[in-house]
């Protein structure tokens, strides 16, 4: 290309255009177009697939998801043979790159505007071009170039090339452009062909994966065109650098600058799908303890009761019952499908749909997810449910008798085997995975609580928290209530068989199982102190159910009931099933499991107990005044809640959480009574914690103290919330027994009591440990003090004291729930809660000759071994330990001018009580030395050694 | 009370022994009485010297306690015949035997077991130290320190 130089000219402003010639010129745009072609193949699926999915990707559970309903599933086959060549085509229309183009060049003014203009005198020749690419009948992959030269159109280089010059009208434009271009001028594709073997495999052949099996369709149809695959796409596409893509034949005329590109796939014509659906959404249940009656599904399921119940002579005598019940609230666990395939997962919260050619087979691994609001939550195995979400019964029957679909749960993600051909290219399943609340993702909201201790009255008594059993064996608390179980399986020796959770909840069809079973269960019988009394009850049919455990490939189903309703396989799955903790028996002998019904579990929270129907639910949290020894300032903490128990004189605060519908409710609250501390004190019956207006959503959490509140925030276990300076409520000095707390609604003056326990009934455990340290200075005991209440590990913030002035700071340990521990030396006493008195016990090396210089160590106390130490360079060294009560050192060489100092090691367990005194075992070293006659002698200035016998 | 007996008799004597020079050997015929000298300061755990080197030989006997074999120290000072004759079990009051130019000071069995041992073969100061230990008994051992 030449390089033109434009002089521009001023003139006057004229009312016509005239146009001046300035030049000629002689321009010649040859040029290189590069035309690709590229062909690959879309297979049937056996084994690993691709999986081409799009959208917004997410991370679950730790897991990469696509957020897609839809996903393609095919292979990328290595061999293939077609039933002929594949040919692609295309006519190029171009100018000659052998000759140039001749334009003149004009000044032309018009109203004193001067523009400069060429006219084409002269352009090259169109040329013509059949340009084809052959895929051979045996390639799956094909990629070819060639190149040809053209001349470029010249107004690519200059602008404004006329064929004619303006004129008054046209101004500023030429009167006719010139505007011809390079094109593609037509395209042809090979639109529909067979294959004759894919993969190995021959359309006809039928092809068993162990599972599953499947025929490959014949004649196997493949097509690049929309109108003859399933999938309505096209993929023979021609582009250029001037336009976009557009299918092989529908190109006409396509103007082209440098490159053409025709890509190409092969895509088989019949396409089968697998949907896989949710279940619906279910509502989230709390469960708390209540001394209230009426509960009925689904608004509520009992979970436990224990009695308010008395031994009278050899049976357990209930008066009035207190039971753990689980209360549907205003929010709903929503179910998404997670479906894996081909190393990509998707996930979706409506029905997914994986479509694959047909003559496929695959495994999909399939999970329901649950989410509450921005909280993912746990679930179980998933199952295949025998009935969707519109009450279609979904026959898997005929799909597995057809070796069309093979499934079994196994844990968190179930697995599927499907087979796609002629006789079923659709199948739809129906998923289903208990929810478990008590686990959540991405952080650990909320923590359950499995079991409430409650108070039960045991000869003639308040037993709190008696620990029965075998003497020297097992303990069990006397009355616990279960707060996290199955919320269907806890009433199974009820009338009418065992419910189905989705269909209590939603009016969900269900199957009916025939069977009948007997489940034991067995008492506590104080008298042997062994759960020994035997209750039997028999659980007829039918029995509702829709989750299937496996389904095969065979003609019949173990157990299934005949007639109208068939049920497509027995029981649930023996290890992934089992969701139900009763003893089952086939009432003629045998143990068989019941067939598998929809469940869920409860959210089991730390709650206090209440006497109604609970639309509120209230916890006590354990409040500390400052977490420092020295405490100059108010700096409150809120520590998380704990069992529905106080400690006299202790500051507690407390978290109320709202089960209602969301509405604007004016909240009133008081303890019966307490103290309020600040910079005051107050006491009074009756007092007024808070009162406030606020619109509640369910679930809505507060934690509220006198005259503040604020919102929830979860925390840690044993990580207190930092609440500054605020009044604290602190519960009665002289005082244990209930504690009543009245909650009102002023709108519409409902009132809700619930009712916690002040005790004194501490009790602590110490574990001392003797420091064994390398160097020996002076016996050490290490202490660490357990803090019990009625017998439960408990927490507060509370710092111990101990005889010689010292204070030590409280610790929170995690003990299955939370326990306050405090570390040191404590020596004549401690007190954290009550004082306890130490009566100090000295555990000192004992010794006893034996023959051959043998000396016998033993030491009083509960000793666990010795260590030994040996004076070097003015330190006591340690040069041995040994771990046992009696132990048997060769002191043959042990001199009196250089002795072994014997230090037992001393560990203890012991229970204490405020008041009382305890014996502790504290250690004293002795030193050890040979006085008695032997070969070896006292050669004076040896060392001695150390050997065990 | 300690019910002991002498088991048997070993009259192994101990390897500090060394040779003795034949004149000083000569020199101790005339000095009778600084053996017995020595002898009861040993026993009474006081220092001793005397101007002509005396002899001094450790043997080791053995006794039963109480079921287990007890070995203990016999203390010979001066040119002293084999002890098995004087063998026995004896206490405070009488485990110091002198013969001409020897003393055999004898364990002594009582609330304590009290035995003697020497770290030389013979020299002319004399220096007992004791330690003791408890236990199941008591065993005071005077070492002679030479």
């Amino acid at each position: 290309m030449w390089v033109v130089l434009i002089i521009l000219l001023l003139t006057q402003l004229t009312a016509a255009v005239t146009c001046e010639k300035v030049d000629v010129l002689q321009i010649s745009t040859a040029a290189e177009v590069w035309i690709e072609f590229s062909f690959e193949t879309w297979g049937l699926v056996f084994g690993n697939p691709q999986t081409l999915a799009s959208g917004q990707k997410n991370v679950v559970w730790g897991v990469d998801f696509y957020i897609t309903q839809k996903a393609l599933a095919y292979s990328t086959p290595v061999f293939v043979k077609w039933d002929r060549e594949l040919k692609y085509a295309i006519e190029i229309e171009y100018f000659d790159s052998s000759e140039s183009w001749r334009v003149e060049e004009y000044v032309c003014k018009h109203g004193g505007v001067v523009y400069t203009y060429y006219k084409l005198t002269h352009k090259p020749e169109k040329m013509s071009k059949f340009i084809e690419f052959t895929v051979s009948s045996t390639s799956a992959r094909y990629s070819a170039r060639q190149f040809l030269k053209v001349s470029i159109p010249i107004q690519r280089y200059l602008h404004s090339v006329c064929v004619e010059l303006p004129d008054d009208d046209s101004w500023p434009s030429c009167r006719k452009k010139f505007v011809d271009e390079n094109v593609v001028k037509w395209g042809r594709g090979q639109t529909v062909w067979t294959a004759l073997e894919i993969n190995g495999r021959r359309p006809g052949e039928s092809v068993d994966a162990g599972f599953v099996r499947v025929t490959i369709p014949n004649p196997l149809y493949y097509t690049d065109h929309g109108a003859y695959n399933d999938l309505g796409i096209y993929s023979a596409i021609l582009s250029t650098d001037l336009s976009r893509g557009q299918y092989i034949s529908d190109v006409w005329q396509t103007p082209f600058l440098r490159r053409i590109t025709l890509t190409v796939t092969a895509v088989p014509s019949k396409w089968g799908s697998v949907k896989l659906s949710p279940p619906r959404p279910l509502p989230l249940y709390i469960s708390t303890v209540t001394l209230n009656t009426s509960c009925a599904p689904p608004q509520c399921f009992v979970i436990d009761a224990v009695g308010n119940s008395t031994w009278v002579g050899t049976s357990w005598r209930w008066r009035g019952t207190l039971r753990s019940i689980a209360i549907k609230t205003g929010e709903y666990l929503t179910p998404h499908v997670a479906v894996t395939l081909g190393g990509k997962s998707l996930l979706y919260n409506d029905t997914v749909e994986v479509k694959m050619p047909l003559g496929s087979i695959a495994k999909l691994g399939v999970s329901i997810f649950w989410k509450l609001r921005d909280l993912w939550v746990d679930s179980h195995a998933t199952y295949l449910r025998v009935v969707d979400n519109f009450g279609i019964f979904v026959n898997y029957e005929a799909v597995a008798r057809s070796g069309k679909l093979y499934y079994k749960p196994q844990a968190r993600e179930a697995s599927l085997y499907v087979a796609l051909d002629g006789e079923f290219s659709q199948i739809s399943t129906a998923w289903y995975s208990p929810p478990n609340p008590c686990r959540q993702w991405p952080r650990q909201t909320f923590d359950c609580l499995y079991s409430q201790h409650v108070y039960t009255k045991y000869a003639g008594g308040w037993v709190g928290y008696a620990k029965v059993g075998p003497p020297g064996g097992t303990q069990w608390p006397l009355s616990k209530l279960t707060l996290v179980n199955w919320l269907v399986g806890g009433q199974v020796c009820r009338e009418g068989g065992f419910r189905d959770l989705m269909s209590l909840v939603w009016g969900d069809p269900h199957l009916y199982y025939h069977h009948v079973y007997r489940v034991k269960t067995y008492a506590f019988n104080p008298q042997s102190g062994d759960f020994d009394i035997l209750s039997e009850c028999v659980s007829r049919p039918p029995h509702q159910v829709s989750l299937l455990s496996e389904v095969y490939r065979a003609a019949e189903y173990r157990n299934t009931t005949l007639g109208v309703e068939p049920l497509l396989h027995q029981t649930a799955d023996p290890t992934y099933g089992n969701f139900y903790n009763y003893q089952w028996e086939k009432v003629d002998g045998g143990v068989e499991l019941p067939a598998g019904w929809s469940d869920a579990l409860p959210l089991g929270l730390a709650t206090l107990p209440t006497n109604s129907s609970p639309r509120w639910l209230v916890s006590i949290i354990p409040t500390t005044a400052c977490t420092n020894i020295m405490c100059l300032e108010v700096d409150a903490a809120l520590w998380p809640p704990g069992v529905a128990l106080a400690l006299p004189g202790v500051g507690y605060s407390f978290s109320l959480t709202y089960l209602g519908s969301e509405k604007n409710v004016t909240l009133r609250m008081w303890v019966e009574a307490g103290y309020v501390v600040d910079s005051t004190f107050k006491w009074g019956r009756n007092i007024s914690l808070v009162q406030l207006t606020r619109r509640w959503r369910p679930m809505d959490t507060l934690y509220v103290g006198p005259g503040w509140h604020l919102d929830y925030k979860p925390v840690e276990p044993c990580q207190p919330i930092a609440i500054g300076k605020r009044p604290i409520y602190v519960t009665p000095v002289n005082y244990t027994g209930p504690l009543q707390i009245v909650l009102e609604e002023v709108e519409t003056g409902s009132k809700y009591f619930y009712i916690f326990f002040v005790t004194n009934q501490v009790s602590y455990l110490l574990k001392t440990t003797t420091v064994v340290p390398q160097v020996f200075k002076n016996p050490q005991l290490d202490m660490s003090i357990y803090l019990y209440l009625e017998g439960v590990p408990y927490f507060h913030g509370i710092n111990v004291f101990s005889g010689g002035g010292r204070q030590y700071p409280f610790r929170c340990i995690h003990n299955g729930g939370l326990q306050t521990v405090a570390r040191g030396e404590f020596t004549q006493w401690f007190e954290m809660v009550g004082r306890v008195e130490f009566v100090d016990r000295v555990s000192e090396p004992r010794y006893e000759l034996l023959s051959g210089g043998i000396v016998k160590i033993t030491a009083e106390g509960p000793v666990v071994g010795y260590a030994f130490y040996l004076n070097r360079n003015g330190s006591w060294v340690k040069v041995a330990e040994a771990a046992a009560s009696v132990v048997y050192v060769n002191a043959s060489r042990i001199f009196p001018w250089d002795p072994l100092l014997v230090l037992p090691i001393v560990r203890q367990e012991t229970l204490a009580k405020p008041g009382l005194a305890v014996d502790i075992w504290r250690p004293k070293a002795r030193l050890l030395y040979k006085t008695w006659a032997d070969q070896v002698g006292y050669p004076l200035g040896d060392k001695s050694r150390y050997a065990l016998h | 009370m300690l019910s002991i007996k002498v088991l048997l008799i070993t009259t192994g004597a101990m390897a500090v022994a060394a040779v003795v020079a034949a004149a000083v050997l000569s020199s101790m015929y005339k000095a009778d009485w600084s053996v017995r000298y020595i002898a009861e300061s040993i026993k009474a755990e006081k220092p001793a010297k005397v101007n002509t080197p005396v002899e001094v030989k450790t043997y080791v006997i053995w006794y039963n306690v109480g079921g287990e074999s007890l070995q203990l120290y016999l203390l010979a000072v001066g040119r002293c015949p084999p002890p098995d004759v004087y063998m026995g079990v004896y206490t405070l009051s009488n485990n110091s035997i002198h013969l001409p130019n020897c003393s055999f000071l004898f364990p002594a069995i009582g609330e304590k077991i009290i035995h003697y041992y020497a770290t030389c073969a013979q020299s002319t100061d004399f220096f007992p130290e004791a330690v003791e230990l408890e236990y199941q008994f008591v065993v005071r051992l005077v070492i002679v320190k030479c």
